[in-house]
Formats: C-alpha cells, sequence, structure tokens
C-alpha cells in the first residue's frame, strides 16, 4: 500500500494531487468488529488534520477518528449509509470522505506504510 | 501505578451528567482511571446514531415531565429516572480494559449477594433478565464505558416510553433491541443505593489495587469541591477554565442541534382517510429539517394541498412548526380550509 498515508488514529489519506480520499485502516476496522453505523460529514465543512472527520459505531463501540490532512470537503460515500460493513470488508475500497486539501504538503508529516504498522503491534 | 479517582454528580440533569462525563472523557491523564456515578431523573438516553423518533414515544415521556437526550456512545435508547445508577469506568488506551470493568461491577454485586453473569458484550444478567446495558465510545486515545444499573424501575414506565407506534417512519441509523429487563429489587428487597454505591467503590479499589485511595471529587451542577484540593488534573488547573468547559458542555447536550438534528435521514409517510377525502403526506427529513414534502390527497381544495406542501420544506420536524406552517398555507388561499387544515394538522 505505498500510496497510502496513515496518522496515528488509523485513518489513511490516499493522496492524487489537490485531492485525497480519507478511510480507516484494515488493522482499525479489525479493532472495531462489525461496523453498524459510519457517521458522514457534510459535504462543503471544512476539516483540520487532527479533527474528527467521522464517527464509526460498531457492535463492540462508537469511535471517532481524527482526519490525516485539513481541507474542504467535496464528496461523501454515501454507500456506507446503506452498508456501513463494506468497511469491515474492504477498508481501503471504503472510502469515507474526499476532501479538497488546503496544503498537499501537509502529507510529509504523515506515516508511511511501515512506520504505520510499526505502531500497530 | 493505576490511580483511581471517584467522581459522583450531585445532579440530577442529564445534560450535565454527560457534560460532566464528556469533561473526564477529554481530560483523564494516563495514568488514571475515573469511576463516576451519576443519575438522571426521568430521561430517555439515545444512543449516538439513533433516531429518537423511531426510539423514544416524546409524548408518553412529555406525560412523564421527563427529558431526551443523546449520549456519545453507541448502541440502543434507555429510560434513566432516580431507580437507575448510571457509572462511567473512563481511561486512557493502555489502563482501559472492558472485561477487567465489567468484572468490577459483578464483583461488586456478588458481595451484594447478586448472581450476575455476562450476557453477549453489552448486558449483565441475572436469571436471565437484563438488569445493566453497557455502552462504549472512544476517541483521540480516551475511552468510556458506561452503564445503567436498575434498582428499582417500574417497567411499565420503561416500555411506556421506549415504544413508538412505527408507523410509516423509515430510518437509517441504529436500532434498540428489546430486552427481559429486571430490578435488582426483584431480587433483594432490601438494596440500597448507598449500598450499591459504597460495593461498587469498594470493587474498584479492590481491582486496581489501591490501598491509600484519597482522591475523592464531588460535584454539583453548582459547584466543584475537592475534598483534599486535588484537582491539578482537570486541565490547567484553573477552576474557571473547568467551570467554562462544564458549562458548554451542557449545553452541548442539551441543544436541539445534538439531540434532535443528529437524527439519522429518515423518510415519514402519513396517510388517513377523512369524511371529506384521503391524504397521504410524504416527509423526507435531514437533519431534523423537513428537505422534500408530497402531499397526495382527493380534497377538493387542491389549492390548499399544493400550498401545505410548498409550506413544508426549510421546516423543522416537529409538530408544533408542522402545524405553524400548515397554518400559513391556510391563511394563504381564498377558501375556507379550517376544518380540513385542522384534520390534516391532527395528524402531526
Amino acid at each position: 500500500m505505498a500510496d497510502y498515508k496513515y496518522n496515528e488514529g488509523h485513518a489513511w489519506a490516499l493522496i492524487d494531487g489537490d485531492t485525497a480520499k480519507f478511510g480507516i485502516t484494515p488493522y482499525a476496522a479489525e479493532q472495531l468488529g462489525d461496523i453498524v453505523y459510519v457517521d458522514l460529514p457534510e459535504v462543503g465543512d471544512t476539516i483540520s488534520a487532527g479533527d474528527t472527520f467521522t464517527e464509526i459505531e460498531s457492535s463492540k463501540t462508537s469511535s471517532e477518528v481524527p482526519a490525516p490532512l485539513s481541507g474542504e470537503i467535496i464528496a461523501v460515500n454515501e454507500a456506507l449509509d446503506d452498508d456501513p460493513e463494506n468497511v469491515n470488508e474492504d477498508a481501503y475500497a471504503s472510502w469515507i470522505i474526499e476532501v479538497k486539501l488546503d496544503d498537499p504538503s501537509e502529507a510529509d508529516a504523515l506515516l508511511d506504510a511501515d512506520a504505520y504498522d510499526g505502531i500497530c503491534e | 501505578m493505576t490511580r483511581l479517582s471517584y467522581a459522583e454528580s450531585h445532579s440530577l440533569d442529564p445534560y450535565f451528567n454527560l457534560g460532566f462525563e464528556k469533561y473526564l472523557f477529554e481530560n483523564v491523564p494516563d495514568d488514571e482511571v475515573i469511576f463516576y456515578l451519576w443519575q438522571n431523573e426521568r430521561t430517555v438516553v439515545c444512543g449516538r446514531n439513533q433516531n429518537i423518533y423511531k426510539e423514544c414515544n416524546l409524548t408518553a415521556l412529555d406525560k412523564l415531565g421527563g427529558k431526551v437526550a443523546r449520549r456519545l456512545s453507541g448502541g440502543g435508547a434507555v429510560f434513566h429516572n432516580l431507580g437507575n445508577l448510571n457509572f462511567s469506568f473512563i481511561a486512557r488506551d493502555a489502563l482501559y480494559d472492558v472485561d477487567r470493568q465489567m468484572e468490577i461491577i459483578r464483583d461488586a454485586l456478588s458481595r451484594m449477594g447478586f448472581n450476575v453473569e455476562r450476557s453477549g458484550r453489552n448486558d449483565l444478567t441475572i436469571d436471565g433478565r437484563k438488569f445493566s446495558g453497557n455502552a462504549f465510545h472512544k476517541a483521540n486515545g480516551s475511552n468510556c464505558h458506561h452503564g445503567t444499573i436498575m434498582i428499582d424501575v417500574d417497567p411499565d414506565t420503561i416500555e411506556k416510553v421506549l415504544t413508538v407506534d412505527p408507523g410509516k417512519l423509515e430510518s437509517k441509523g441504529v436500532s434498540s433491541v428489546i430486552s427481559r429487563v429486571a430490578n435488582l429489587k426483584d431480587f433483594r428487597e432490601d438494596i440500597t443505593l448507598d449500598e450499591l454505591k459504597k460495593n461498587l467503590f469498594a470493587a474498584c479499589l479492590r481491582a486496581y489495587d489501591c490501598k491509600n485511595f484519597s482522591s475523592e471529587i464531588t460535584i454539583s451542577s453548582k459547584m466543584v469541591v475537592s475534598s483534599n484540593g486535588r484537582l491539578d488534573w482537570f486541565s490547567d488547573g484553573s477552576m474557571l477554565t473547568m467551570l467554562q468547559a462544564l458549562s458548554e458542555n451542557h449545553g452541548f447536550f442539551a441543544d436541539d442541534k445534538w439531540i434532535y438534528g443528529r437524527n439519522p435521514a429518515f423518510t415519514d409517510n402519513i396517510e388517513h382517510r377523512f369524511d371529506w377525502g384521503s391524504v397521504e403526506i410524504c416527509l423526507n427529513v435531514e437533519g431534523d429539517e423537513i428537505k422534500d414534502c408530497k402531499i397526495f390527497s382527493d380534497s377538493l381544495v387542491p389549492e390548499f394541498i399544493l400550498a401545505a406542501e410548498d409550506s413544508l420544506p426549510g421546516t423543522d420536524y416537529s409538530p408544533d412548526k408542522i402545524k405553524a406552517a400548515i397554518d400559513r398555507a391556510a391563511a394563504s388561499v381564498d377558501d375556507d380550509v379550517a376544518s380540513i387544515s385542522e384534520d390534516i394538522k391532527n395528524l402531526f
């Protein structure tokens, strides 16, 4: 997963030019167990890195997930409204929001795959 | 070494109590477990991602003079009153352990003579009947595990306030699971609240091996007092900062934006046949605001039906606001539609 970047809150960012999609990692999805609800924010809202961008409810807990990067939300994955369990099935395919980044170079501060694996142990 | 803090709210206001819990959740230090006890007067508390209209009978709750609240954690709706005690375990990741916390509750009650079993992840039962429901929340490395303990809550009242005629309301979000409930009083009539609190706390002291526990924090909605002056871990140690945060948190939980605005999107279809004709109203609601409205009717005043249909989008999904919008629609047409508009208003 060379193209993915991570924060310590178990969110990933997949950057494409000045936009990025955010999701949660397979490790986080496994820790949460069966996901029953993914709270989607509003398109047009702005978020800062570290702020909660989604809240996920599973059979075990509800959990707030911090945004890896800052920007304006330009799309949300509405398929998760009806099928939140998609995140369990494929956490990388199940992006949650898409963001127009304030500053793509913010990504330099994120973890790469190896560094992220290190914090999951 | 683990430190244990004990906090107890002397307020019965659900918004204060949830706000204080949020404050503890956001400020708990790495080496501390906070055990917090609280009670709410007549309140239905819904899970974070539930539709209140589907889970709570607001009319029945209103008759009781009760309140409705939404908590941070997920799961289903519960009814609280003074026959119920709530507990919270609040800790950072390293000290948070749901199994250990559940065991503390079980241990405390077993020493009081109750034969408690854990059922699934979320429930504690006696003889297969649930007296304690538990829910969980995490953010930024902090964790909250909280639960109810029913000592003496009237089951008929619970049923009344948590039973909603499903009607045609269809909502996304999380639905409650109906359980066969029990009160601790059913198994030991002489149980007291005070005895329960003391036993719970003693079980915490044993579990965390805190022989010299000395920090007790007593909270009321007006005052914060520490028996030994130890409030250092409360944010930056400033009482003012803390009181300000508590007041903000109270506002957060009491705000309709949080309570109703967080309802997952839903549709409501209302059909009725009157002697003047039939009517079907389809509402699409998001963030507690009516986004779209379609009204089908064979009434003889289609102008009014159209005006009503136009008046509802943008209106809050509340009976009062909807009725006011229909009144405006009725006033905007030339015909006398007083009795028809009255009938339609009564559908809400």
